[in-house]
């Protein structure tokens, strides 16, 4: 950074420098088949439904070798660094619910990006009114390629009915985020060179 | 000093015609409010009231993380209209808002309209020319306007708290532009609150914590601790604030005249704590809406409460979260509750110390690695 000045004109930026390194997501899994998924509720109104729901939903068709389920203590808040490090020696993917509230959303990409920097793939689920936080606070960590899984919001005062139609949505999309993509491996080096020019003034 | 921050490029032949208000707007850089343009004069007198070292960093910012430097805190100061010697003030709001128990990350993403809430203690208050007395809350000192703006530029530009992307808040509130004060204590008849958790009176303190706008509470009839308290209990019992299912902290500003009516009667600050926290609270039932939606259990409260349809659900888990404050001027019966954000932000309480007693840049937050 610097500083310039013409004649008597200096403008001084006020927002400070962010320490943008990219971090790479953890590898991607080649079949789920086997797997220990770990799954983190972060105790807002109806994570546990749609978690238990879409555990259900996946376990229909793919065999883990075992599903783990975890309750994290404040929705606005990270999960304890314990409780990452317990689940990511327990599991070998993680799907955590639900961002459907500024702080919420927030932590909940923090926790999935945390436990990625561990070696899990992870999926955390958000809500369609928070896709551009989540875009941001993937930058601002140094994840930007980590995609969420993205449901209809609301969340928190919905049917069951209304519940069964986010839990198959959850369903396609974390198994395309735990999974290899080689397709997707291009358009990412570009948007990350871009992200990262564009952070670093 | 080497100035680090930058800079923008204009042509000389429009130099005359720059208006830097209308660019600090141009770059989104305000909180709506034109800013003063900072000069290096101004940024280093700052940069010297916090100890010189311009690119010191005194923490990082959620949550865009932005290092907050203290040229930047100076350069946000400037903009906010802040004197030098508020300094030790802006740094230690920022100090307390980036401890990691006060969840800054959460607090300015969260859709709830909470905005920190910060309350100065001790002769800095009085030295800088703070108001806890009339209007305090209000508008026309300087001291307690531009320190919670420095505050809040600082959330905004070096933080990334701007609405719609990293803040949701649904609504806002008046207090996000500033939110700071001093506890009246040339006038109280109560021990100052920095004192109640163990400083020293000569000792300057801040503290934060996430919260509501101040909800009046008018009582212009009760003489005696009980009246006026039953009072605020009733401010304190609505189910409609986080506090009632979300726990946590909340905040009471007690005005003068009631202070003085409720300390002529002989009770101290635990009283009054006390008595607030074991007569307000709501009915389980009212909390679960007699369960019309489903069974409720609510694991925001805390497992202890008892949930049969009767059972009280005290509004915070102990009188110690109820954060007592004497603010205010001589004439009104009129006193405030605060209800705040929830348990998922921790109040924060810091000394004022004229330099940073944190480690090195690195850790500066307690955050070392994200």
């Amino acid at each position: 950074m610097s500083y310039h000045q013409r004649s008597s004109i200096v403008v001084f930026d006020p927002r400070g420098i962010v320490d943008s390194a990219i971090t790479p997501r953890a590898p991607r899994k080649t079949k789920l088949e086997g797997l220990r998924l770990g799954i983190l509720d972060n105790s807002k109104w109806n994570a546990n439904k749609l978690l238990r729901g879409a555990s259900t939903a996946l376990s229909k068709d793919i065999k883990f070798a075992a599903v783990n389920y975890y309750v994290k203590e404040s929705f606005s808040k990270d999960a304890a660094p314990e409780l990452i490090e317990k689940i990511a020696r327990e599991n070998d993917i993680v799907l955590t619910a639900i961002g459907d509230c500024g702080s919420c959303c927030s932590c909940c990409i923090r926790d999935a990006i945390a436990l990625e920097g561990l070696g899990i793939p992870s999926a955390a689920i958000i809500t369609t009114e928070f896709v551009r936080e989540t875009e941001l606070t993937r930058r601002a960590l140094g994840m930007p390629d980590l995609d969420p899984v993205v449901i209809d919001h609301p969340v928190s005062s919905i049917t069951q009915e209304e519940i069964d139609v986010r839990v198959r949505q959850i369903k396609e999309t974390a198994q395309r985020i735990w999974l290899a993509d080689t397709e997707n491996e291009g358009v990412t080096q570009t948007r990350t060179l871009i992200l990262a020019t564009d952070e670093v003034n | 000093m080497a100035l680090a921050s930058a800079l923008l490029e204009h042509s000389s032949s429009d130099i005359d015609d720059v208006d830097l208000v209308e660019l600090y707007f141009e770059h989104g850089w305000t909180d709506g409010l034109p800013v003063v343009p900072p000069t290096p004069d101004k940024i280093d007198a700052v940069v010297r009231a916090l100890g010189g070292d311009p690119g010191f960093v005194e923490c990082k910012v959620a949550p865009r993380w932005g290092a907050l430097t203290r040229e930047v805190l100076a350069i946000n100061m400037v903009m906010a209209g802040c004197k030098p010697d508020f300094a030790p003030v802006v740094r230690a709001a920022l100090l307390a808002l980036t401890d990691p128990p006060f969840n800054l990350n959460g607090v300015q993403a969260t859709t709830h309209m909470a905005s920190p809430l910060v309350i100065v203690n001790g002769p800095i208050a009085r030295e800088i020319g703070m108001n806890g007395g009339a209007n305090a809350f209000g508008s026309g000192n300087r001291a307690n306007a531009t320190i919670g703006r420095a505050i809040r530029l600082i959330m905004l530009n070096v933080g990334g708290g701007r609405a719609p992307d990293l803040d949701k808040c649904t609504l806002g509130n008046p207090a996000k532009y500033t939110y700071c004060v001093c506890e009246n204590e040339d006038h109280s008849p109560l021990a100052p609150y920095h004192v109640e958790h163990g400083y020293a009176a000569d000792r300057s303190t801040v503290f934060a914590m996430a919260a509501e706008a101040p909800h009046s509470v008018t009582d212009h009839q009760c003489n005696d601790p009980e009246g006026i308290l039953d009072t605020m209990c009733s401010a304190m019992s609505t189910i409609a604030s986080n506090t009632a299912v979300l726990s946590g902290h909340c905040a009471v500003a007690l005005g003068l005249e009631h202070a003085r009516t409720i300390a002529k009667h002989g009770w101290t600050r635990n009283d009054i704590k006390s008595y607030l926290w074991l007569n307000s609270g709501n009915r389980f039932d009212a909390i679960s809406r007699s369960h019309r939606y489903g069974k409720v259990y609510n694991r925001n409260l805390p497992k202890w409460y008892k949930r049969e349809p009767d059972s009280r659900m005290p509004i915070v888990e102990s009188a110690d979260r109820i954060h007592l404050f004497v603010v205010g001027g001589d004439a009104g019966r009129f006193s405030a509750f605060i209800p705040g954000w929830g348990h998922m932000s921790t109040p924060v309480l810091r000394p004022i110390t004229e330099t940073s007693t944190m480690p090195g840049a690195e850790c500066a937050d307690g955050m070392c690695k994200l």
